[in-house]
């Protein structure tokens, strides 16, 4: 920053660098800037006195508040949002305070049986699982389930989500 | 039956307040609503400056921090978490409203006045001898005569704490327009409160 020694003004950039000094957001290069113009310049320590004591009194009188209604208003009116909130969540989402094995099955299943599959894909022996695979599909008995039966290895699996 | 429902709720601490509320039990958390209302709403107030607007901003916010609870992992006290969460809240409203300004050039010199204006320096203090709760009222007059965009900037750093990076990043603007902004305010402040300063002797 160029410093103005004895002029009878600041620069915009110059008021900005002390402002943000007394905030403490300055590098310390920058901050070595601002006190060499303070030292030099009085016009810049009247400054730095305006903007602090102006923050100082800002603060001193932050003015409060309170709730314009009385508390079982207040809370019935928010409680009543938050129940509100809760009916519409989707039934998919599991409960608040659910336990983690429930929470895990809702990304754990597709993750595991999307595994099963990749596994027989790639069969060592070079054949192909899905040729293997007399039957992937989706029982409509079970509706959200799977079935996958492989004759090759004689194994059928059951899929219930 | 909710854990709470054996404890004495008023004497416990704000952290095991939240512990038994993230359990999912309201009566604890409707014992942090009652301690906390006031200065979530207040700060609310300050921001919006409109009395039905701060009230639904802070009942809002009470329902997003129930909901986000799970969230908390105490960094910061739960009264600054949740003065967090209505700040947020209402910058979002301010926002559809179109209250707070994209910054310009214009704007911004318009703001600071520009290099060639001088600035009138109220090196005395207007608010000596004055009782806490006048200054209150006069610092919260004094906010209502700023624009909300000037507003905003100074209660997020003057009252909420917040480095001009933070606020930068959650009002939108550029570190030169809070720069601008917040100097313009305390500006407009010391101009106001010398103003009064005037009426008291008068």
């Amino acid at each position: 920053m160029k410093s103005t020694s004895n002029s009878a003004s600041l620069t915009e950039q110059q008021m900005l660098s002390i402002q943000a000094d007394i905030d403490g957001e300055l590098e310390p290069r920058q901050h070595s800037e601002v006190q060499a113009l303070l030292a030099a310049n009085a016009v810049a320590r009247d400054f730095r006195k305006f903007i602090s004591g102006t923050r100082e009194v800002i603060r001193r009188g932050e003015p409060t508040r309170g709730v314009p209604e009385g508390r079982d208003f207040y809370w019935s009116q928010i409680s009543r949002q938050i129940e509100g909130a809760e009916k519409l969540r989707p039934a998919s989402t599991p409960p608040r305070g659910a336990s983690g094995w429930l929470r895990w099955l809702g990304w754990g299943v597709p993750v595991l049986g999307a595994a099963v599959v990749a596994l027989v894909m790639m069969r060592p022996d070079g054949r192909s699982g899905l040729e293997t695979a007399a039957v992937i599909e989706g029982s409509q008995l079970e509706a959200s389930g799977l079935v996958f039966r492989s004759e090759y290895d004689g194994v059928t699996i059951h899929w219930i989500n | 039956m909710p854990a709470s429902a054996q404890r004495d709720l008023p004497s416990l601490s704000d952290e095991e307040l939240v512990a038994l509320a993230q359990k999912g039990d309201m009566a604890p958390f409707e014992e942090l609503v009652f301690r906390h209302r006031d200065k979530v709403y207040a700060r609310a107030y300050l921001m919006m400056h409109q009395e039905d607007a701060a009230l639904d901003a802070s009942q809002t916010a009470w329902v997003k921090g129930w909901q986000r609870l799970a969230q908390f992992k105490g960094d910061s006290s739960f009264s600054t978490w949740m003065t967090r969460v209505v700040i947020n809240l209402c910058l979002d409203d301010l926002r559809k409203q179109k209250r707070v300004h994209l910054e310009s050039i214009e704007e911004m010199d318009e703001e600071t006045g520009g290099v060639e204006r001088q600035m009138p320096l109220v090196t005395v203090n207007p608010t000596e001898g004055m009782e806490q709760d006048e200054l209150r009222k006069r610092i919260d007059d004094a906010l209502e005569k700023l624009s909300p965009a000037h507003r905003t900037v100074l209660v997020l750093h003057e009252f909420e704490g917040l480095e001009y990076k933070e606020i930068s990043a959650r009002v939108g603007i550029s570190i030169g327009t809070v720069m601008s902004r917040l100097f313009y305010a305390r500006r407009k402040m010391a101009a106001l409160l010398q103003g009064l300063r005037k009426e008291r002797a008068s």
